[in-house]
């Protein structure tokens, strides 16, 4: 045993590490400049992003639901029913289903290409939709 | 994923997995090579690092064991034997005997130990960040390296005593 040894074998292992050639170092180094660090987001910048895709997904699939009533607003006459409807010259279009709904007074037609499209106008206007009652 | 750049101090970088090369192959070309492959697979995974998991010294060494282990399976190792030469008593070239003499008896602890001390001495990791590289408890870690310690203490030759 040499346990008069010195100096500290642990100093003397940090002290006497290996060190690589100055070339081998300054190439490698060198190397590792020359590729930059890719670009990235922090936590939130990530969660951020995140928040905002879900909102824009959600308002898309509301305008599509809002732009289907628009558009069934948008179109009037055609099959009135109710003695004070107002009614365009415009007949049914193909395909699409008609309802009579009272609106300020008078009725107006609608026309809804799905049932479901029935179903939120009727949700959204507490399933007032019946021509206007007779005078 | 908490995200740092493992290359923040090249330098220390290079130092750190030479170091751990060399003490577990040897000071020359295979720690030089080992050195060079763990630099170019640490920067092509360089995105992928999380320091959330661990310090980028032992993100690094670890990228360097792999490199190893596969070098290992392609070559077998060549025991590292340095031979003390007959010195004046310079102080300067009394040091750098005591690194060959160093160098030679980490060169013949057994694998285990070797890496311990290549771990702990050459990348500088703390005997905690070596428990986690290995998949140990921290205190198995501080046994086994105070054994290498002592093997090295036996291996290493006591300085002659001054003639004055």
């Amino acid at each position: 045993m040499n346990d008069d040894f010195e100096p500290d074998l642990e100093h003397e292992l940090r002290a006497s590490r290996p060190a690589p050639r100055g070339e081998l170092l300054d190439g490698l180094v060198t190397k590792i400049h020359a590729r930059p660090a890719p670009a990235r987001r922090s936590a939130w910048q990530l969660r951020i992003a995140t928040v905002l895709s879900l909102a824009a997904l959600v308002g898309l699939a509301g305008l599509g639901g809002v732009s289907a009533a628009s558009s069934a607003f948008s179109h009037g006459g055609g099959h009135a029913q109710g003695s004070n409807g107002k009614h365009g010259g415009k007949s049914k279009p193909e395909g699409k289903k008609d309802v009579g709904v009272c609106l300020n007074g008078s009725t107006k037609v609608l026309y809804f290409e799905k049932k479901k499209a029935i179903k939120l106008v009727e949700i959204k206007h507490r399933g007032v939709y019946a021509p206007c009652p007779a005078p | 994923m908490a995200r740092q750049d493992p290359f923040a101090n090249p330098e220390e970088a290079v130092r750190r997995v030479y170091a751990y090369a060399a003490y577990r192959l040897g000071d020359g070309p295979e720690a030089e090579d080992v050195t060079s492959a763990t630099i170019e697979r640490a920067l092509r995974y360089r995105g992928s690092y999380d320091s959330g998991k661990g310090d980028p010294s032992a993100w690094l060494v670890g990228i360097a064991r792999r490199t190893i282990d596969e070098h290992y399976r392609r070559q077998a190792l060549a025991e590292t034997v340095a031979t003390v030469p007959e010195s004046a008593g310079d102080p300067f070239e009394d040091r750098s005997l005591d690194r060959l003499t160093l160098a030679a008896a980490v060169g013949r602890l057994d694998p285990r130990e070797r890496e311990l001390v290549a771990l702990r001495y050459g990348a500088d990791l703390t005997a905690r960040q070596i428990a986690e590289l290995l998949g140990q408890r921290t205190n198995t870690v501080e046994v086994a390296l105070h054994r290498a310690l002592a093997r090295l203490r036996d291996l290493v030759p006591a300085p002659a005593p001054d003639p004055r």
